[in-house]
């Protein structure tokens, strides 16, 4: 457990030094379509995703009068329920929308990011977030989806598309989910006012269920950020 | 009277199984502990009243018949089959063709989740035309079914899409075949002579029919639950290379060899792992080291069977002990039993859910002592009789949820059975109604 407690706080010390462009080269190493996407246009992508986040994290508090996700959700008329659902296999699930008005946040992970917390001295757990911020952060990303099926047409993260295949004169588009996910987490960080990325949650929470897991992917990102992909994205941009 | 009393404790020893089915607890002890309680009762009904089934046998050569040759001539007819398609099955696996060809499809398909769910569940029918097994299944579940779901469909679509795209592909598996095609060799041995060429044509229809019947009722279920969009993590998986495109033939090679070439289905499998290996690069290393990745895939296949095994062989035992069984059932129900083509067509599509646990229109449950009445009955062509009691077979056995690999889903996707089985139930019902009536219409003029 002590092992555990160290490498938790190590973690998100580490994780926290990592810039939204390298959280957004980790998003793409979940996309289905990664191969089919250079690495130049990933790096188009991803900017292009945080700007659109950015960007209707402003219009939405502008429009709806509210800067806070439940008001924005009040607004709206979503239903924010919390949910039971569980893990399958390695992937645990922390938040889902559903359309066209359901938003579920997910109690178990943050059940278990509690029981987390309270193992830890109050120094360490002083350096993580509060187990109650997390699920404004959940539906700030959540909220997001909401606004990409209302604004589908004109959207970044719904107009961008990729050409999978053709034949005949026939030609499949496809847009890339991951763009969402990037532009979701943009959106959240603006609302909420945070300081670090909330792609940490995916270490933090996926830590309660398995802290080998977690260590994974803290892993992975680490290696991107040693790479410098977001650097050398944030140089090629200016 | 004597017969009438111990066919309707027999009877009432389906309703035990099924229990025992949905209870969870394990086949092969199930299938032993029903063989013996059959042929208890069938010998103890012979000793009051004499049955042709007993002639002339002393009660060793009965015992001897159900607990020594069935799973001999099961062992003989079928396990080398299992044994050699589950070594294939673990090649397609360890050379990354079955995950290289899933990938593809999804990079085909894109972020349509229904696409993208049709695509998945029409490449995998096509493995599971060679492949079989949990081990197999398992493999592809746990690259298939996070996709399904990170494709924002419901985990009791994706589960039920998964597992009937598996059953789909059944239909036209050549080692299934051999298995249930024993237990017709059982029933009557000149039904040994039909041969898996001689099925296919109607595995193939059987395997669209199904295909199409779990993609609609799948659409609909996707209709009614709507694509979510989820924030989800998961533990880094070890990227694998893509497998050549040449050796993506290697998942339909078995079939193609069997049914073009009339290669024998072990030296079928055999030519088409080869093949996999070789052109995945996996037959480099020098002569001990390629006997050494031979025999641990081979071992590894055996592995991923052996639960099957043994179930199949107290199976056997049990088909046995249906034989001696039959006379009761043929007393009870014989009388209903109708002789026509078309009759028994209407009654097989009717009664398809009896399929479900393990049930009395299963081959691989309680079916054998029914199949045992219906040969008894009247002198049916085989070419008609197999494709009746596969598709009531396969189309609720592999949705079921004693099926082993189903019941891992469970555990997977923490799915709740009640909202699977309002997919699953209908669709194995739908299928097999559809397919009794095609086998009327295929074959039903060879009834005379």
């Amino acid at each position: 457990m002590n092992s555990n407690r160290i490498s938790l706080n190590q973690m998100i010390t580490d994780l926290l030094q990592i810039d939204d462009v390298s959280w957004g080269y980790y998003a793409f190493t979940r996309e289905l379509l990664r191969d089919r996407i250079s690495d130049n246009q990933k790096r188009e992508m991803i900017l292009r995703s945080i700007q659109c986040g950015e960007a209707y994290a402003d219009r939405v508090i502008q429009e709806t009068g509210r800067d806070t996700p439940r008001g924005i959700a009040e607004y709206f008329q979503l239903r924010v329920e919390s949910s039971n659902l569980t893990m399958t296999g390695k992937r645990a699930l922390f938040a889902q929308y559903t359309p066209p008005d359901l938003i579920e946040i997910l109690s178990e992970p943050i059940e278990k990011y509690r029981a987390v917390l309270a193992g830890l001295s109050q120094e360490e757990a002083a350096l993580l977030p509060k187990a109650e911020e997390l699920s404004d952060i959940l539906l700030g990303h959540e909220l997001f989806h909401f606004l990409e099926d209302r604004h589908e047409n004109e959207i970044y993260t719904r107009t961008e598309k990729i050409l999978l295949w053709r034949i005949f004169g026939f030609r499949n588009y496809s847009s890339i989910s991951v763009l969402g996910e990037i532009a979701g987490m943009a959106f959240s960080k603006k609302l909420n006012h945070l300081p670090y990325s909330p792609f940490l949650l995916d270490v933090l929470l996926y830590f309660g269920y398995n802290p080998e897991g977690a260590k994974s992917i803290y892993q992975s990102v680490i290696d991107i950020g040693v790479e410098g992909l977001g650097e050398k994205c944030l140089k090629a941009n200016h | 009277m004597v017969n009438v009393i111990i066919g309707i404790i027999m009877i009432l020893s389906f309703f035990g199984m099924i229990w025992y089915c949905v209870k969870g607890y394990n086949l092969m002890v199930g299938f032993f502990v029903m063989s013996v309680f059959w042929v208890a009762l069938a010998l103890i009904g012979n000793a009051i009243v004499p049955t042709e089934a007993m002639k002339d046998k002393t009660v060793i050569d009965v015992l001897t018949n159900v607990f020594q040759t069935g799973p001999e001539n099961y062992g003989k007819s079928i396990l080398v089959n299992v044994f050699f398609g589950a070594f294939f099955g673990r090649v397609l696996m360890d050379t990354g063709i079955a995950s290289t060809l899933i990938r593809k499809v999804v990079e085909l398909g894109g972020d349509k989740p229904r696409i993208t769910m049709t695509l998945l569940c029409v490449v995998t029918a096509l493995i599971f035309t060679s492949m079989t097994g949990i081990g197999p299944v398992i493999s592809i579940a746990v690259i298939v079914l996070p996709i399904l779901l990170s494709l924002g469909i419901s985990a009791p679509v994706a589960l039920f899409s998964f597992m009937g795209s598996i059953m789909a592909g059944i239909f036209a598996n050549i080692v299934n075949f051999k298995q249930y095609q024993a237990i017709f060799a059982t029933a009557n041995p000149d039904y040994a002579s039909y041969d898996y060429n001689s099925y296919f044509s109607f595995g193939v229809i059987a395997m669209v029919v199904a295909l199409v019947v779990v993609l609609v009722v799948a659409n609909i279920s996707l209709k009614r639950k709507k694509v979510s969009h989820a924030w989800a993590a998961s533990a880094n998986t070890e990227a694998v290379a893509d497998a050549p495109a040449i050796s993506w033939i290697s998942v339909l090679l078995p079939v193609i060899l069997v049914v073009a070439f009339n290669v024998p289905i072990i030296l079928a499998f055999v030519i088409a792992a080869l093949y996999a290996l070789l052109t995945c690069r996996k037959l480099s290393g020098g002569f001990g080291e390629i006997c050494r990745n031979l025999a641990k895939l081979f071992a590894d296949g055996a592995v991923d069977v052996a639960p099957m095994v043994g179930f199949l062989l107290t199976l056997s035992m049990f088909n046995n002990a249906a034989n001696f069984a039959a006379t009761y059932f043929k007393t009870l129900i014989g009388g209903f039993i109708p002789t026509s083509a078309l009759l028994i067509c209407l009654i097989f599509a009717i009664l398809t859910p009896l399929g479900f646990f393990r049930g009395p229109m299963n081959l691989v449950g309680c079916g054998a002592a029914i199949l045992a009445v219906v040969v008894g009955i009247a002198s049916w062509p085989v070419q008609f009789l197999y494709p009746l009691f596969a598709v009531t077979t396969i189309a609720p056995q592999h949705l079921d949820i004693t099926q082993s690999w189903v019941a891992w889903g469970f555990g997977y996707t923490k799915v709740n059975t009640k909202d699977y089985m309002k997919m699953s139930i209908p669709t194995g019902w739908i299928v097999g109604a559809i397919l009794c009536i095609s086998v009327f219409f295929l074959y039903g003029g060879l009834v005379h």
